[in-house]
């Protein structure tokens, strides 16, 4: 055949294919239609989780009629009655703002080590070590907090207090556990944070006479804030949904993480506290359908849902927020 | 010209083919057949810097070649050369820039104000504060424009709020933005245009108060009308400033400068009054990339 | 020389010291700074190998013959492996079809507008959602019908589709990233020879895409394997020690890293400390392995798309 009949033939094809029937024309709108089902099904998941825990959390107001002040006014819990979440949230509150605090300016140091400071041949096996931090699942670090933190914690307060007070087990140890669990979570995304802002922006800052440190400190991070921020939100939010890892060490009791009174050494850590996930994980067990607790455990749930949500909203404006990706 | 076209005719460097088309010739078989010995043609001005023969290398990467360079004072000295000529790296390596390239080794010494600036002891960055620098692409801090300006005066510390005000005032004059920014330098240096943020950038090198501007292609990145701009602004600065200035661009070379050197593949070929560098090039390969064979 | 013009030269030159003190100042808090860095770069470091070395050389004796094969609770942990497979594997294929699809659509198909954002937002509030209240709404919805009496109890299928839910978003995210990281140049290549849509995605995208998508499923995987909040309530605290040798999905089976935990809260008399500790070798080992293998390929995949190293 000839170069022109080809042509002739291609074009009559395609003429024959305009306009009629065509099966590649079927599959490629059938496909459209199938990924935009898939993409979907990822918004009817949100509502799934979203209207499944709030009509459940909605139970604890309408059939059992316990308010919303009670359950955050009052602290006294005995899963039947009476369902104060007060020392619970305090634990959550204590937990959260604590660990971020302590594990922020270390991961952030990290950050800048492995993006700024690290000569090149080690940048990618610290990378590499903190991303493998990262996946280690909850339980172990659980575990080791059980079997390491529990009794560090317990000599040092025990020798500190001079008597055998504490058994090791609250919010301290959380503390400990938790932050160790955040510090990678902001490492890694402060790393890209860093690493995103360009190297012209280091260039034109050492050439006014800056030295390293000073280049870092207010040129790069100023940069790099909004990304860094990004990563310590995200940091707030695996703190306040971490359950397993907090339910080897907190100790699953009822009470204030803490206690202040007049005799020396004035703050009395409680031998055993609770978050609002563990006291779900703990709870749970024992509730059954149409009992208030039942319902209170899923109203506990939702608000992890709201406080999370805040967070992520959050994270998104810090990260609509950053100048450099 | 005539005579100039004959040396041409007589130069081993190019080839003439059939068809009498000049073909471009191969850049490195250039540097093989010639010695690293400029074609130097001595300014009659006082030296701000002057560098002996100097050597840098990017690990085996021979980038500068025993190139000896007079910078004359409160002139604008041109570098010009090909791409890849290491140009730039003559410039970074004036105020140092290159020690933050890992694997880079320097020979020689630079002599600023007849101290070498490689010496033992030198005070790296007090030489930056009086080597100022300017980028091939504006590089503002993600501040505010007043921020930005004010960035190296905080790094020196030791200004009153007021001083920093004024010398902020001055710098953006002195890079003719005042005008266009005095209502805005709390805004955002980033919503600056191009050749703003290259203005911006500097006043934000002329704030430190340096002796000396090294500008590294300041205007490649940007528009016509912004590009003449800068270069009337390098005009006004030459009055108080020495200026090295990297250019890619022939002309800009001539419209702005009074002295030039011109690299290949990392050795000065020659240096010169601009004029005479255009209009008598001493060298055969000078001439070829002012008439534009390679490059 | 006036005494104006020698007070004026007095300062400059007090300034000048001041200045040059001041540099003093910055350089050595540089330095001090450079040394606090490796300072807190070595305590993070010598942290994360506790938590290996810890873990690895105090249960490591433990991991015998006789562990990995039997079934009982504290002893044995062949059941744990076996769930720990099944649910990771059931778990990976409704992720996979659906992720791999949603990514698609998002980085295919999408123009930006006000579906996409409400999806990005959809996406990003489902990664926040803490494990635990999914567990418990696959208790809810799987486990029991509506909190009133039974659907299919405990069971792995509970499990898994609690664990789609999880980790859906967490898919989307990293099929995206391996969709977006083939070159542009394709898409338009495929498209100028005159192929639709779905035949450039089949034919052009999935191929180069392939090597990204494993390293994103790995990446799930690692994330299944190590979860436990979610699957308490869902797939079971302690599965049944005999009979689990069984595809039935509506069979309850505990996770490795699950059994942990109930070692934990259950707290056999014998056994508990051993298990706890060899499992969470095991586990380790998994995790390890399944991340340093997906970080590899993502290296040599940034290497052939990009044609440098990483």
């Amino acid at each position: 055949m000839s170069k022109a009949q080809i042509q002739q033939a291609d074009s009559a094809a395609r003429l024959a294919g305009s306009g009629k029937f065509s099966l590649k024309k079927l599959f490629d709108d059938s496909a459209t239609i199938y990924f935009t089902i898939c993409a979907l099904i990822v918004i009817a998941t949100l509502l799934l989780v979203y209207v499944n825990i709030g009509s459940q959390a909605y139970q604890t107001f309408t059939q059992w009629h316990i308010s919303l002040t009670n359950l955050f006014t009052s602290n006294n819990w005995d899963a039947v009655n009476n369902f104060g979440l007060k020392a619970n949230f305090s634990g959550t509150l204590m937990l959260v703002i604590l660990t971020v605090f302590i594990s922020a300016p270390f991961s952030v140091g990290m950050a800048i080590f492995i993006a700024e400071i690290a000569p090149n041949w080690i940048q990618a096996p610290m990378r590499g070590a903190v991303e493998l931090f990262l996946g280690i699942p909850s339980v172990i670090f659980g575990l080791l907090g059980l079997i390491v933190v529990v009794p560090f914690v317990r000599n040092v307060m025990n020798s500190l207090a001079g008597a055998y007070l504490y058994n090791g087990y609250g919010i301290i140890a959380a503390i400990i556990i938790v932050t160790f669990m955040v510090l990678p979570t902001i490492t890694t995304i402060s790393i890209d944070a860093i690493r995103a802002v360009p190297r012209e922006i280091r260039e034109g800052s050492l050439a006014l006479g800056a030295t390293r440190w000073q280049t870092i400190r207010n040129a790069v991070l100023p940069a790099a804030l909004p990304g860094v921020m990004t990563g310590v939100i995200l940091g707030v939010t695996r703190a306040l949904g971490e359950t397993v890892a907090v339910a080897f060490v907190i100790g699953g009791a009822e009470q204030f993480p803490f206690t202040v009174n007049a005799t020396a050494p004035f703050i009395h850590f409680s031998n055993g506290s609770d978050v609002l996930t563990t006291l779900l994980l703990f709870n749970f067990k024992e509730a059954t359908n149409n009992t208030p607790l039942y319902s209170v455990l899923y109203t506990i749930s939702f608000m992890l849902l709201i406080i999370s949500a805040i967070m992520i909203a959050i994270s998104r404006y810090f990260a609509s927020r950053r100048v450099y990706r | 010209m005539s005579q100039q076209n004959s040396s041409l005719n007589n130069s081993p460097l190019t080839t003439v083919s059939k068809d009498g088309a000049i073909k471009r010739v191969n850049e490195e078989r250039l540097l093989t057949s010639a010695e690293t010995v400029t074609k130097m043609r001595a300014p009659t001005a006082p030296l701000k810097i002057q560098t002996n023969t100097l050597n840098i290398y990017y690990g085996a990467n021979h980038a500068i070649k025993s190139v000896s360079m007079p910078i004359p004072e409160k002139q604008v000295t041109a570098l010009m050369g090909p791409s890849g000529c290491g140009k730039s790296t003559f410039l970074k390596s004036l105020n140092r820039m290159l020690d933050i390239i890992p694997d880079t080794h320097i020979s020689g010494e630079v002599l600023f104000d007849n101290k070498n600036v490689y010496a033992h002891g030198i005070d790296v960055v007090e030489l930056r504060q009086r080597l100022g620098m300017v980028f091939q692409r504006p590089n503002p801090f993600p501040k505010s424009i007043f921020e930005n300006v004010a960035y190296g005066l905080k790094i020196m510390g030791g200004f009153s709020r007021s001083e920093i005000a004024d010398r902020v005032e001055t710098s953006l004059r002195g890079a003719a933005l005042w005008d266009e920014v005095q209502n805005r330098l709390n805004q955002s240096a980033l919503g600056l245009s191009g050749g703003q943020q290259q203005r911006l950038c500097i006043a934000r090198a002329l704030a430190v108060a340096p002796e000396v501007l090294l500008m590294d292609e300041p205007a490649s990145a940007l528009d016509p009308i912004a590009t003449l701009k800068i270069e009337d602004l390098i005009h006004e600065l030459r009055q108080q400033y020495t200026i090295v200035i990297v250019t890619h661009n022939l002309q800009q070379a001539t419209r702005v400068s009074q002295y030039t050197g011109f690299f290949l593949t990392g050795a000065l070929i020659e240096f010169g009054p601009t004029a005479d560098v255009f209009e008598h090039s001493l060298d055969e390969r000078t001439y070829d990339f002012i008439m534009g064979r390679f490059g | 020389m006036s005494s104006i013009a020698e007070s004026l030269v007095k300062t400059m030159e007090k300034q000048t010291q001041v200045r040059a003190a001041r540099r003093q100042r910055a350089k050595i808090t540089n330095q001090v700074m450079n040394g606090v860095f490796w300072l807190v770069a070595a305590i993070v470091l010598s942290a994360l190998l506790f938590v290996l070395g810890y873990v690895v050389l105090n249960g490591y004796s433990y991991v015998t013959v006789k562990f990995l094969t039997g079934s009982d609770f504290a002893t044995g942990i062949a059941p744990q492996l076996f769930n720990t497979l099944y649910i990771t594997v059931g778990a990976l294929i409704p992720l996979f079809v659906i992720g791999v699809s949603a990514a698609i659509y998002v980085s295919e198909y999408a123009r930006q507008g006000w579906f996409l954002n409400i999806l990005r937002f959809a996406s990003d509030t489902l990664t926040s959602v803490p494990s635990i209240v999914i567990g418990l709404l696959g208790f809810l919805l799987f486990v029991t019908n509506f909190g009133n009496g039974p659907r299919w109890g405990f069971s792995r299928a509970a499990g898994i589709l609690a664990l789609t839910i999880l980790n859906l978003p967490w898919m989307l995210r990293a099929a995206e990233d391996a969709l977006r990281a083939v070159p542009k140049d394709f898409r338009e290549a495929s498209m100028a020879l005159g192929a639709n849509k779905f035949q450039t995605v089949t034919r052009a995208i999935l191929p180069a895409a392939i090597p990204g998508l494993v390293t994103a499923t790995l990446i799930v995987a690692g994330r299944i394997i190590g979860e436990t909040a979610a699957l308490i309530y869902t797939s079971g605290e302690a599965g049944p020690t005999a009979g689990w040798f069984t595809l039935n999905p509506f069979f309850a089976g505990d996770t490795l890293s699950v059994h942990i935990y109930s070692l934990f809260a259950d707290n056999p008399t014998t056994g508990a400390y051993q298990g706890r500790l060899a499992t969470a070798v095991l586990l380790l080992v998994l995790i390890i392995v399944i991340n340093g293998t997906a970080r590899f390929l993502g290296q040599r995949l940034h290497q052939r798309f990009s044609g440098k190293k990483a």
